[in-house]
This record gives C-alpha cells, structure tokens and sequence, in this order.
C-alpha cells in the first residue's frame, strides 16, 4: 500500500520464428510494461528494426483505408479483442489484397453521393436567391429581356449604399432597396444599356454580390420555387436509391470487413510493440518491465510459447543513488520503473487526486492512503454539518453506483467520504442543516471557540508539514539519496530546521530563549542546507558539479525562502479554521433568514431548503478546492516530484486488466 | 477651457516628455551615415543600433545586439515601440479620448491581419508568417493563432467569424474567389477600419470632436489621394469603382475633387484635379520619373508636418496625442526605412529620401 508495486526488468531474446507467437502471448498475458531496447544502453544502438517501424506505417495506412470503407458503409468500428494469431506480414497482404477489391465499390458510391451533394447545394443557393426575389411579383424572363435598361441585382452592405449611390451620381440610374438580409441590402440597380459597364464598376467597388438566377427559370421567383422544389424531390429519390445500394453493399461486406478490421487491428497493436524491440539476424529482443508477482506466469508463458527456446533475464531495479547498473552514478541511467499504485478499495478512489498531482515514481512513497484521510478530514473540518453532510455522503453514494452519472466512480468514493466526514464534523459541532440549535455540539462549536479553532487548524498544520517532511526523508532514503536525505531542504536537516522553528517560537513565547539555543535549533540546520552541495560534494555524496561562486549567493537565497516557505506552509492551514466559521456564518445567515420570514407562509421553509442547497453547491465546491490545495502544496511539494511513469502494460486485449 | 486644463495637464506634460524623445535631425544623420557600399548588412545594422543605444530605443537596441540583429528582429522591435507608445498614451486618457486611441492602435492589427491573409494565400506555413507580425502584447485581441494555421483564405475568414472583421470579410470573400485577388479584401477591410475610427472621433465631447476630426480629415484626405494615384495610375480602375473605394470623410477633398481625380489618366492631371494643399505636394513629383514613388512620401511628409503644427499652441486637447502618435508612427516608419537601406547598402541621401519625419 505504501510504496508501488515492485518491478523487475526483463530482456527478452527469441528466435524470429517465434517472435509473433511469443508476441501474442505476451500481449494476452498484459503484464509486460514495453521499454524501448535502445534506453538499454550503448551497446543496443546497432539493434535497431527499421522495418517494424515501417510495417507499423503500413498498418497505420491500412487502418485508414479500412476506417473510410467502414465510414463510407455506414458501419461502426468494431471493438477490438479478436482472438486471432499475430501474423503481422500475414495479415497485412491479405487484408490489403481484399480491401483493394472492396474499396472500389465504395469509392463509386460516395463518387455519386458526392455528385449528388454538389447538385442539391447549387439547387439550394438557388432557392436561397429566389427567395430574396419571392415578395416580387414579377418575372424573371421579363427583367432579361429589358430593352433599353440594364439591370443588376444583389445584395450590398449596408454601409456602402450611400457611397454607391453617389459614385452613380454622373450618369442616370435607379437604385431600389428592396429589403435588408443579414447586414447588406437586396438591391436593384438600373441604368441605360450604354452605362452598364459605368454600373457594373461601381456596384464591383461597392463590393455588390451579384445573383444570378440560372435562364433555365423563368415566370415569377414563386413558379421558379415551385421548379427547384421539384428538382429537389427528384434528388431525394435519387438519394434513396444510393441508399440502398449502401445498404446492400453493407449485407454483402459488412461483416467481413469488420472482421478484417479486428484483425488488423489487433496485429497493428503487435506492430506497434514491435517498434520498441531490437533485432539481429535471427533474433528479436524486448525489454520491459513486469510486476514482481507477475514474473513466473511471464516466465512459464515465454517458455511455453516458444518451446523453451528463448532466453530470458530479470534484473531487480537499483534506487538511483546506489551505484551499480542502474545507478546515476554511472553515466547513462536505464529509465526508472513504472509505476503501478496498489491500494485496497477504500483508497484506491483517491489514486487519481494523487495522479492529478503528478505520478509518483518508482521510488516515491504512494501517499494515496495518507492523502485520503487527510482530504476528507480538512474537507469534513470545513464543512461540518450533519444533513449537509449526509447530502454529499448520499450524492456519493449514487454516483459512485452509477445510479447518478457514468463513468465517475472515482469521484462517487471521494465525494462519499468527504460526506461522511462533514456528518462526523456535524456532530462534534453540533450542526444540521445550518442550524446549531437543533443538536447538541459532541465537541465544539467552532464560531464559539474562534481562537481555540485557530490554535488548533494551525497545529494540524504543523503536523501535516512534519508528515509531509517525513515522507520526503523516507522517500530520500528509498532513492538512496544521503545527500536530499541528510542535508536537503526535504531532508533531516530540513525537518531539523522546521521543528526547530517551532521550538524557537514556543521558547520565545515562553521567555526562555538564548542565542546559543537558537543557534542550535535553527541555525545549524539552515547552515547545513546552505552548504548542502560542498558538504555532498567533500562526502561522496552524489554528483555535484564544481560550485561557482554564484552558488553561495543563490544558496542563501534559497535558504531564506525555505524558511518562509516552511512558516507560510503552516500558516495556510488557517484557512481551515477560516472556512468553518465562514460555513457557520453563512448558516447563521440562512437560519436568521428564515426566522426572520416565519410569517410568510411557505416562504421560510424555502429560505432554508434554497440556502442550505447554495451552502453544499457553492461553500462544498469552494471547501474541496481549498482542501485540495492545501494538499497539493502543502504536502505534497515536501515529497512528491511527481515525475513517474504509469505502468501501462502491453496488451492486445479490448480493455486492461485493472490490477486486482 | 478649463474641462480641457484638468483632463489633459498631465498627459500632456508625459506626452511632450515623449515628444523630446524622438531622434532628432544629427542622430537621424549619423544613422545614415552607417550605410555605404561595400559593407556587410549585419554590419552595419550593429553599428545603428550601437548608436540607438544613446537614444531612447537603448533598451531593445540592446537586446537585439545581444541577441545577434537581423533587419526582421530590428524591424519588429522598433514596431514594438510604437505599440508601447498607443498603449502608453491610451492609459493616460479615460474615457471617449482613450478610445479613440486605442481605436486608432487597431490599424496595426488590421496590417497583422492582412499580412496574414497574405501569406496564407502564399501558402507560406505560420512559422513564415509568425515573424512579420508586429508584436501587439496587451493591445491585440484579436486571437491570431487560429487565421495562421488556416488552410487558405476562407478558412482565415471563417476564424475570424466572430471577430469585427468577421462581416466585413465574409461580405468580399465572394470576389475573392472569383478574382483569385487579395485586393477586395484590402479595401473592404481598409474601408471598414476608417469608417469606425471616424465613428469613434466623432463620439467625442465638445472641442475635443472638432479638433479630432479635423486632424483625422487631414489624415483622410491624404489616405483618399494616395488610394486614388494608386487605384487609378497603377490599377487603372475605373472612376465609378474607384469613387466607392474611397472614404466619404475628409477635411478639404470633395466628393467632386475625388470624381475628377478619379477620372484623371496621370499624375499630372489627377494632381490638378485636387484642391490645395495638396496640388501644391504634388505639383512637384508629378512630372519626375519617379512620380508615383515619392508621391506617397510628400503626402505622409504632411502628415508629419500638421502634426508638428498641432503641437504647437494651445496643448490641452486631443491634438496632442494624436499628433505625437502621427509622429512616433512616422519615426519607426523612418528607422524601418533605415533597415531596409542599410540591408541594399544604399547611400545615406537615398534612405533620408524615402523617410517622412527626418526631411
């Protein structure tokens, strides 16, 4: 539960005759995290497989080609899980080979739709301009065949019609607005046949569009509507017709088609993998890492795959610190494991406020069992309240059973337990539904007891900052890191320092201070970490470049900020305390409201159902960010990078096993 | 009297402060004198910028040195400033004043636009474009990575859709597909822009709207001219469409003076059918080979000069500022002009030839 699960890395060599079955075998087992050979090290540079890489194109071409002949049909893409032999050359040939006769059929269908697409948006510009001419009763072979007059119809912008207007002032003309569309004016233009061109100038300059009924329509814009609706039902039919042929072609290929895409599905995701491999003449070879637990099912597998002709290798990981293979200290380090959290059910919710952060790596501690208990105590500590609480607890409820949502599982638990909390909360602050005066306070009152509850929110502070410095010492410790463990802000000397700042604020408080304790408390620790690098550096401790003189200057910057850092860390714990006298005040607010309203009938219970409703919307919404925040940066920053890779191991199943 | 007093003492005392630092005549000389035959561009771009480090450009003279100067980076820096100054100046003047110049600093985001339009109808990649783009900072609003990664001009105009270009573009798109030309979009564009900043001059109170318009009207006049030399001399657009690509404002040009002029078949001609002072701008030029060039310098050299005038006397008014913008607009246009020069290693009387402030 508190550390991730434990990984060996594996080097795989088979023969490649066996390399598609053992590939199957391992896609099914879904244990094997994939690592790319050449991270292995100098000596794997010459292993490369270009043609993985290109075969993996291949397939990515294919699918294409298989995506737009199933979107052409009509069909949905399948899921994936097929249960068929990874044969990627195989499956390649043939799958091209028969979508090279299917594609044809298709192509020629959606050709014709696509004919048919462009007809029907012709037909529908010209039904969008005869509507702009509909109010006239006029027709439209008539405004052809004017003798003297040259007429021009369009729509301008509104805003150069005064322009045009004027620009036409040399020769005579009429301009007849007929109505607006959209910010420009339908218009038409009229001038002598000899000015046309004069006409045709100025409406270009004042950026005119021209329609243009095609001659084919002639009688009034009403008669051409009544052509073009015609025209449109023909299309319609024609429309029918290609689909029927779709769906004819869909009986016919259909299902073969989906099986093929299964196929070459599945042997693409074996394609895929297989970028990561290297290969000799004869061999192929994989790296990866599989689960400690998992290591004789991925042995018996390989074995028996491929007749127990492969070799295989497990090499446990080393901490970065440790010299060795693994080692920073030598140079080149092989990528650090994955990491796979395995917590119990309760917390395992939790995993993805922790994920949200950033993945701890391999070597990090897994705080999701800390960051649980200590989400839903702030959580519950801000918003105690009993009905309140049992609101969230039950909305958590409901998500968390899919009865509410889909797919939020995760947040159901989170959201459940925060309201479990909040009705623990409730009790001890003797609070339900905004009112203090129904239920005895268990414990306190919090707007009763404002300094106490300061005192105490930032005590829990202090407490937090020290657990979050101890994690980060263990982690430290993990990493076989002596240098962040013994003299790291993060580090005993770190935790040294604060607990020192504690000490040296209770003995000041107290009158007992002297300079040498000082000195001891505080300024030996924040010596120690000023010096941290030279102090590693004399020790062996790590690699450390040559220090420049710049180095004191930014140390001693550094120091001074981690001693803020330390003291602003504890400080916003207040925010605790804040935001539960901010929930008893806005309760205090909806209860004197409704009091205030008793005399109205059905208004008073309104008052309290709408503000308790606001209080778990907006106060529950506010309460979990600030919870979130004070774990996120105040805790874990002291131990957390972060920076970890998720196990995602090589399947070639539909879906990953979750772990167990 | 007194309204004027209280709303622009102060911002005409930075402004004058900032009027003092523009390059004067002998650095505009011995800027000049970096360029010559026979030298590296590189090198004699350095060399102006080291002496730009003495002026108030000392701080990205700086940078750019330090960063290894192209022309390009020279060139966006000193835009920079120019920004800086719209910016600076329309946070010293609340309301209806500040507007019309934040109104006013639109104009380098409508040249952003139209150089983006270019490049996409070049085709050229938005890592091409990115470049020429002056740098706008807190000014641009307009969200430019959308238009730079579109396909073609449509597309450009479709990300613009919910933009105030949007419209205006969306009505002349129709031409531009027929004529493959960027041209109707320009206008429409360019026309749209001006009509809103004299929309916007308009709205202002009292002597400030009399004083704002007739700046602008001098500005439009000018703009209307050089439109009209090159619709009609290098175009050969007809009057009629000409007279529609021109702005219906102005100060001393008429509707009739843009018809004749519309109407004229050179410079000569088009310069006799103007009102002074502009006959007497072009008079000059119109008869030089290179008429239609130094055309466009004489009008902007105008510009600068009514600017400088509005400086002058009574300085609590809007004139200010927008002429020390004019200015400060002139000033980069001028060093631009330098980089350029300096970049074909022409001779110092052939760059001051084709600045508008420094003659």
């Amino acid at each position: 539960m508190w550390t991730p699960l434990p990984m060996l890395r594996v080097e795989l060599l088979a023969l490649d005759r066996d390399f598609g079955v053992l590939t199957e075998r391992l896609g099914r087992l879904g244990v094997l995290h994939l690592l790319p050979v050449a991270q292995l090290g100098d000596w794997a540079d010459n292993l490369d497989w270009p043609e993985a890489a290109a075969l993996a194109a291949d397939y990515d071409s294919l699918v294409r080609r298989l995506d737009g002949v199933l979107a052409g049909l009509g069909l949905p893409r399948p899921e994936q899980g097929a249960d068929v032999p990874v044969t990627p050359a195989d499956v390649l040939g043939r799958a091209s080979a028969r979508l090279a006769e299917i594609e044809p059929s298709v192509e020629r269908l959606l050709q014709r739709e696509r004919l048919l697409d462009d007809e029907q948006a012709q037909l529908d510009l010209i039904a969008a301009q005869l509507e702009l001419l509909r109010p006239l009763g006029i027709s439209l072979a008539d405004l052809g065949r004017l003798t003297f007059l040259y007429m021009a119809a369009g729509l301008v912008p509104q805003k150069n019609l005064a322009r045009l207007a004027e620009s036409l002032q040399p020769i005579p003309h009429a301009l007849v607005p007929v109505r607006a569309v959209d910010g420009r004016v339908l218009l038409f233009a009229f001038a002598r046949r000899d000015d046309a061109d004069v006409l045709e100038h100025a409406l270009r300059g004042a950026f005119v569009e021209k329609i243009a009924v095609p001659a084919t329509f002639t009688g009034t814009p009403e008669e051409a509507l009544t052509e073009v609706a015609a025209q449109r039902r023909q299309l319609a039919g024609r429309r029918a017709a290609l689909g029927a042929e779709r769906a004819a072609l869909r009986t016919h290929y259909g299902a073969e088609l989906q099986r093929l895409w299964r196929e070459v599905a599945l042997n693409r995701q074996a394609v895929v993998a297989w970028r990561q491999a290297g290969r000799t003449e004869r061999t192929r070879l994989l790296a990866g890492w599989v689960p400690r637990d998992q290591w004789p099912a991925l042995a018996r597998d390989v074995s028996d795959a491929t007749a127990g002709r492969a070799v295989l290798e497990e090499v446990a990981p080393r901490p970065p610190g440790a010299r060795g293979e693994e080692g920073a200290a030598n140079g080149q380090a092989i990528p650090p494991p994955p990491t796979a959290l395995r917590n119990p059910p309760p917390f395992r919710a939790f995993e993805s406020l922790v994920r949200t952060f950033g993945v701890p790596d391999y070597w990090a501690l897994d705080p999701t069992p800390l960051a649980a208990v200590l989400f839903v105590l702030m959580f519950g500590a801000m918003f105690g309240d009993l009905g309140q609480g049992a609101v969230l607890a039950l909305a958590g409820f409901l998500i968390a059973s899919g009865r509410l949502g889909y797919g939020q599982r995760d947040f159901g638990v989170i959201l459940g337990g925060c309201g479990l909390s909040a009705m623990v909360f409730g009790l001890l602050y003797g609070s339900v539904f905004a009112d203090e005066h129904l239920l005895p306070a268990l414990w306190l009152r919090p707007i009763e007891h404002i300094q106490f509850f300061i005192q105490l929110a930032i005590g829990f502070g202090a407490l937090a900052v020290s657990l979050g410095l101890i994690l980060g010492i263990l982690t430290a410790w993990r990493r076989r890191d002596l240098s962040a463990f013994s003299f790291g802000p993060n580090g005993l000397a770190g935790l040294w320092l604060y607990w020192g700042l504690i000490a040296l604020l209770a003995l000041a408080l107290s009158g007992s201070l002297n300079v040498p304790l000082a000195f001891l408390l505080v300024g030996v620790p924040l010596l120690l970490i000023y010096l941290h690098a030279p102090l590693s550096r004399a020790l062996g401790w790590g690699e450390h470049r040559a220090l420049e003189a710049t180095y004191y200057v930014e140390a001693g910057v550094e120091s001074f900020d981690l001693v803020i850092r330390l003291i602003s860390n504890t400080v916003s714990f207040l925010r605790i305390a804040a935001f539960a006298l901010s929930h008893a005040g806005l309760g205090i607010t909806v209860v004197t409201l409704a009091t205030m309203l008793q005399g109205v009938p059905g208004v008073s219970p309104l008052v309290l159902i709408l503000g308790n409703a606001l209080i778990v919307l907006l106060e529950g919404l506010i309460v979990g960010i600030q919870a979130l925040r004070l774990q996120y940066y105040e805790f874990f920053t002291k131990f957390l990078a972060g920076r970890g890779v998720p196990y995602q191991p090589f399947t070639l199943a539909a879906r990953r096993r979750e772990r167990g | 009297m007194s309204v004027g007093v209280l709303r622009y003492s102060r911002p005409n005392a930075e402004i004058r402060g900032l009027v003092s630092r523009l390059l004067s005549r002998p650095e505009w000389e011995a800027l000049a004198a970096f360029s010559g035959a026979g030298r590296a561009p590189g090198e004699a771009l350095a060399d102006a910028l080291r002496l730009l480090e003495r002026t108030a450009y000392a701080s990205i003279a700086t940078e750019l040195l330090r960063a290894g100067p192209t022309i390009n980076t020279a060139e966006r820096a000193v835009e920079g400033t120019l920004v800086d100054a719209f910016w600076r100046i329309s946070g010293l003047l609340p309301g209806p004043p500040g507007a019309l110049i934040e109104e006013m600093a639109r104009r380098l985001e409508l040249d952003n636009l139209k150089v983006i339009l270019r490049g996409v109808a070049r085709r050229q990649p938005a890592a091409q474009i990115r470049p020429l783009l002056t740098p706008l900072g807190r000014l641009g609003r307009l969200p430019l990575e959308e238009p730079l990664r579109a396909e073609n001009v449509p597309a450009v105009v479709e990300a613009l859709s919910g933009t105030p270009y949007g419209r205006v573009l969306r009505h002349a798109l129709p031409r531009f597909q027929r004529e493959d030309s960027l041209f109707a979009l320009e206008v429409a564009l360019d026309l749209d822009y001006y009509r809103r900043l004299w929309s916007v001059g308009a709205a202002l109170p009292g002597a400030d709207r009399e004083l704002a318009l007739r700046l602008m009207g001098v500005q439009y006049d000018l703009l209307n001219v050089e439109w009209i030399i090159r619709f009609r001399l290098i175009y050969r657009l007809s009057p009629e469409e000409i007279f529609n690509y021109t702005l219906p404002y102005g100060y001393r040009l008429r509707d009739d003076d843009v018809r004749r002029a519309a109407s004229a078949d050179d410079l000569a001609a088009l310069a006799a059918a103007l009102p002074e002072p502009y006959r007497g701008l072009l008079a000059p030029v119109a008869r030089a080979p290179d008429g239609l060039d130094r055309a466009g310098i004489v009008l902007h050299r105008h510009q600068v000069g009514v600017a400088r005038r509005a400086l002058t006397g009574y300085p609590f008014h809007i004139g200010v500022a927008i002429a020390y913008l004019w200015l400060k607009e002139a000033e980069v246009h001028d060093l631009k002009a330098l980089f350029e020069g300096l970049r074909y290693g022409q001779p110092p009387e052939q760059i001051v030839a084709a600045t508008w402030g420094v003659a």
